[in-house]
């Protein structure tokens, strides 16, 4: 007995195939993820192993050296599957097979022993919502209605169903609904009409999306990030989102994981509002039962907006506004994506500003947004490179970096919105970036070139070495964050303050500081030693100046009376916490790190 | 008013005793030497030595230490009212309170008791179980929870009161100098307790005898992780100065979204303080009067402030034609906030909160409690606006690009606090130009007042606007 997936969808044999090797895992360490640092990374634009001007996961292999070298704690890659490439790998034509562009199933096991070898995790993406229309399910369930797969995809005769869905590519798409000429019906899509919405109600569809997670996990993924969530049913009478049947479905594929892959993290996109994207991770009762995570897509143009006002208002409205979350559960958080949003949020001044903007759908909003790199959204300026950065890996989060931020890449708009970020990652000044040794004419997109962001000024190479580099600083500054668990577990407590331009936060846990200087961590497992933590809470204080102008900042710090902060990135004492409020000055665009301890018993030094 | 404080006892009343707390006079001596160095005390030392004790009441009396409550009256203030110094007493004084010792009075030491832990902790207590302690009752609101355990710490900022917060949630604003009769704060924040953009009351402690009612403390909920209104329209300024060519609505810094929310906050505490409190339409003695009112004012403090008098017959060429043009215009007279300006309005994480109803604290109670035109208040506001974007420019030589771009924040700032007020109330100040001009100029003329005593340096920031407000004469 097969499954429909095995019989038509299938090209590799399925998951028990035996000429698939599985990875090695890395050594079980429940909640890794919540302290973990991502690092998105698309298998196309890395590096070239064979020299055909792709990409590939050869070529991603071979600079693990780097990544581990950086400090990431774990890979995201977008869609690397069997596609015919329309919406950027998302239109899924085979789940099972690579691109063979990309490589093979095997290379790609490969490439996860390599990773866990360094102590770095890979997820990837999983589309459960939708396929390609060249996927052999929909060529099925067009020719065949009444076969195995007639009822895979969501038809119907006319087109007037679920008519308060919104349409979300408005100036693509007339309409969700597109007449097959084969069929003679109309089929269902949220997005692209070459992308039919898989019919969830099904029951076999269920278990064929639950057959690919079984598939990629028993490879050895370490999870996975999961696209368009909100999506998944339908229901006549609603407008399609985050209905209760959606979420039924992530807790069966959250039980799973739980009793089958407990070392594997589901990862949510759901872009809406902090109290919606909630409801995916699950029961708070039991810890959270559907997505270990989810990401906070609000924060990231707050974080621009702040900046553009100098006002702190905008990051701490929409802290206050956000949720707890389950036991089990860490928020994603992050600048810039492959898929990225408009910021034209920060030039509207109504009050509800967010909430119009979320309340449409977000990737409408990125359907006519802008995608650029961090650096040029900055205007290259590297004081406020490395204050959005210290933000990123200081509020509350997971963070999650995008390939090539951490040099400070450009972007080329003149390759179209989508492909503009997804340039050839920049290693050296050498031919095409040493991203490949191709013709440069063959590359899948030009490297980038001009003369302040081009491949010549902005490489690791060139950065590697240098102590000042953005590169170097990027990672000395996951160095710190690793150190001081409160970054990643720690509550959070806004400080405010009567300067409107500083943002001052606490992160506190209970877990305590290690007290060594460098990474403690097993370089083969990742995982934290046990037993060295101290008892005493970590407390770290970060106070981040959002004005271009020099600031002074009183901080009401009595409650820690006696505590004495230390600077993080180099180990300095600042005066000891007193009665009066602690006053600290802060150049444009400054930030600070410290830790707060006593240091009165000769108790931990740096 | 009672009769009683007509004429103010020459001799001290008092209950406190004289055993190892000394007797008053003792007390007084030390009280007096330390008072002149307090930030609350507007006066010298010649002021403090006038002081005489009108009541010390007992308060707390616990094993370890005392307090008292001790009611001041000074010789030049108006009789009805009076300094306010809570007094710790403990034969020895531990080390949190070492700051704040006045002195030492027979065999115990007194001190400046808000700054005692143990001290806020009995008054949070006082106020969780509406207390009553001689002269001195504690009272809750209604729906008021108050956490007693909560750890309170004073407030070291402020300028002319006490303030101490409990664990962030409440904070309880001591009056330094308080009045006979209802305090205006107190008694809006009890009537619009359901308004979103002010402070929701949480208790308040009273001076109740026979003869003389006022108000000691307020307690409010804390709003902690705000910043103030002045601190966030300069923020916005700064922004803008610092720009070349751009234009107020094309720097990052703008304040335009702030300023509409904010007229809609100010709008809808007008309006809430109409149904509370009253609203009547002005009659045309009503207009005549204010427009007397406005014009002594303006010849009382131009007859005394150099600066004032050249533009005298422009102000008054300019009420003269504002009077009858205020005709058409109605004049609605309702209960207002009475000082309203930039640092009385508070950004926290919800938006906007209205601060301090007490009015301009140095007039008297009964003036402060007059209803008035709303429109007064916008014209505070409106003053302040121009204040905030000026403020900048008084330190250096005229700039004329600088003056021009700072125009121009005012400008974008009042359309979109005006258009806020207008959505949110359906009262467009904009359609009573004759009224809210008049209210202007009234304020800058005593602007211009104050800074010749205060700040001769930003005289300029006020005399400007009553070049704008006014035509020649």
């Amino acid at each position: 007995m097969t499954t429909p997936g095995n019989a038509a969808g299938d090209t590799t044999g399925g998951s028990a195939a035996p000429e698939i090797r599985h990875a090695h895992p890395i050594p079980s360490d429940p909640g890794w993820y919540k302290r973990a640092v991502f690092y998105e990374v698309l298998v196309r634009a890395f590096a070239d192993s064979n020299n055909d001007g792709t990409g590939d996961l050869r070529g991603l292999a071979d600079k693990l050296d780097y990544l581990s070298w950086l400090g990431v704690d774990c890979l995201w890659l977008p869609p690397f599957y069997q596609s015919p490439l329309r919406d950027g790998g998302y239109d899924i034509s085979d789940f099972r097979t690579v691109l063979p562009e990309f490589g093979t199933v095997a290379d790609f096991v490969d490439l996860l022993d390599q990773a866990h070898a360094r102590g770095i995790r890979v997820i990837t993406d999983l589309v459960m919502n939708h396929t390609s229309d060249q996927h052999p399910w929909f060529q099925a369930s067009r020719s065949d209605p009444g076969g195995p797969f007639g009822d895979f995809y969501v038809w119907a005769d006319d087109a007037t169903g679920y008519p308060e869905a919104r349409v979300i590519f408005v100036d693509t798409e007339p309409s969700n609904w597109t007449f097959d000429p084969v069929r003679g019906q109309y089929f269902w899509h949220r997005f692209f009409s070459h992308q039919p919405d898989l019919n969830c109600p099904t029951p076999a569809v269920g278990d064929a999306m639950i057959d690919v997670m079984r598939f990629w996990l028993d490879l050895g993924i370490d999870g996975f990030r999961l696209d368009a969530v909100p999506y998944l049913y339908e229901r006549e009478g609603t407008n399609g989102e985050n209905l209760t049947e959606t979420h039924a479905f992530l807790k069966r594929c959250r039980a799973v994981v739980d009793a089958e892959y407990s070392h594997a993290v589901m990862l949510a996109e759901a872009n809406q509002w902090p109290a919606d994207v909630v409801e995916y991770f699950g029961d708070p009762a039991v810890g959270g039962d559907e997505c270990h995570m989810c990401f906070h897509f609000p924060l990231m143009p707050r974080i621009f907006m702040a900046a553009r006002r100098e006002s702190r208002f905008p990051i701490s409205e929409i802290l206050a506004q956000t949720p707890a979350i389950p036991e089990t559960g860490q928020w994603g958080i992050f600048l810039r994506n492959h898929d990225e949003l408009t910021l034209e949020m920060v030039s509207d001044e109504d009050r509800d500003y967010m909430w119009a903007e979320y309340a449409k759908d977000p990737r409408m909003k990125a359907n006519i947004g802008i995608r650029r790199r961090l650096a040029p959204l900055l205007e290259g300026d590297r004081d406020r490179q490395e204050l959005f950065t210290a933000l990123l890996l200081s509020l509350p989060g997971s963070p999650v970096l995008y390939y090539g931020d951490e040099i400070g890449m450009g972007d080329n708009i003149y390759l179209g919105d989508r492909d503009a970020v997804r340039t050839p990652m920049q290693w050296s000044p050498d031919r095409n970036a040493g991203f490949s040794r191709v013709d440069p004419a063959r590359l899948y997109l030009p490297v980038i070139m001009d003369p302040v962001y081009g491949y010549q000024a902005v490489n690791v190479e060139s950065q590697i070495d240098q102590a000042a580099s953005l590169l170097t600083w990027t990672r000395r500054m996951l160095q710190v964050r690793r150190e001081h668990p409160a970054f990643a577990l720690g509550s959070l407590t806004d400080l405010g303050g009567s300067n409107p331009s500083v943002l001052s936060f606490l992160r506190v846990c209970s877990g305590g500081d290690e007290d060594s200087a460098g990474d403690t961590r097993s370089a083969a497992t990742g995982a934290y030693p046990a037993g060295q933590h101290t008892t005493a809470p970590s407390i770290v204080l970060c106070v981040n100046n959002l004005s271009r102008f020099p600031q002074a900042v009183e901080l009401d710090l009595r409650p820690f009376e006696g505590l004495t902060p230390v600077e993080l990135t180099g180990g300095n004492a600042f005066p000891r916490i007193g009665e009066l409020p602690y006053l600290l000055t802060l150049p444009g665009h400054g930030f600070y790190w410290f830790r707060l301890i006593d240091v009165s018993g000769g108790a931990p030094a740096e | 008013m009672s009769a009683h404080h007509n004429a103010p006892p020459t001799e001290p009343v008092s209950h406190g005793g004289t055993g190892s707390r000394g007797d008053d006079a003792a007390l007084m001596a030390q009280v007096i030497a330390w008072l002149p160095a307090q930030r609350w005390f507007p006066g010298q030392a010649q002021a403090a030595a006038s002081m005489t004790l009108f009541r010390r009441e007992p308060v707390f009396e616990t094993a370890e230490l005392g307090v008292e409550l001790l009611l001041l009256h000074a010789e030049s203030e108006p009789s009805d009212t009076m300094y306010q110094v809570l007094i710790g007493w403990r034969p020895d004084v531990p080390p949190h309170v070492q700051h704040a010792i006045i002195g030492t009075v027979g065999n115990e030491i007194c001190y400046d008791a808000l700054h005692d832990r143990d001290v806020t902790a009995l008054l949070l207590r006082a106020l969780a179980e509406d207390t009553r302690a001689g002269a001195v009752t504690a009272r809750h609101s209604p729906d008021a929870v108050i956490d007693v355990d909560l750890p309170g710490r004073v407030l070291t900022a402020e300028q002319s009161n006490t303030s101490v917060v409990y664990g962030d949630q409440i904070i309880v604003k001591f009056f330094r100098r308080i009045t006979e009769g209802t305090n205006p704060d107190a008694e809006v924040l009890a009537a619009l307790s359901h308004c979103a953009y002010i402070p929701t009351l949480v208790g308040e402690i009273r001076f109740e005898t026979g003869t003389h009612a006022s108000t000691l403390a307020l307690a409010t909920r804390y709003l902690p992780n705000s910043a103030d209104g002045w601190a966030m329209a300069t923020t916005s300024v700064r922004d803008l100065l610092a720009e070349g060519d751009l234009h107020a609505d094309e720097v990052g810094g703008d304040f335009a979204g702030e300023a509409t929310r904010l007229g809609r906050a100010v709008a809808q505490v007008h309006d809430d303080l109409a149904e509370a409190f009253g609203v009547r339409m002005g009659t045309a003695d009503d207009r005549a009067a204010l427009f007397g009112r406005l014009t002594a004012r303006a010849e009382r403090l131009g007859a005394s402030v150099p600066a004032l008098e050249p533009v005298m017959s422009r102000v008054r060429k300019t009420y003269g034609r504002l009077e009858p043009a205020a005709a058409g215009e109605p004049l609605e007279i309702q209960r207002i906030h009475g000082d309203l300006h930039l640092g009385q309005v508070l950004r926290t994480v919800d938006g906007w909160i209205v601060l301090d109803f007490e009015g301009e604290p140095s007039r008297p109670l009964a003036e402060r409690r007059q209803h008035h035109s709303r429109l007064r208040d916008v014209a505070g506001m409106m003053r302040s606006f121009h204040y905030a974007a000026f403020q900048m420019l008084a330190a250096g030589p005229l700039d004329g690009q600088r003056a021009y771009r700072a125009g121009e924040w005012v400008a974008r700032n009042r359309e979109a606090f005006l258009d806020g007020y207008a959505a949110s109330s359906g009262h467009d100040p904009r359609t009573c130009p004759a009224l809210s001009t008049a209210f202007e100029l009234d304020k800058a003329v005593y602007e211009v007042a104050y800074e010749h005593r205060h700040r001769p340096g930003w005289e300029q920031i006020p005399l400007a606007a009553i070049q704008e407000l006014t035509e020649p004469g």
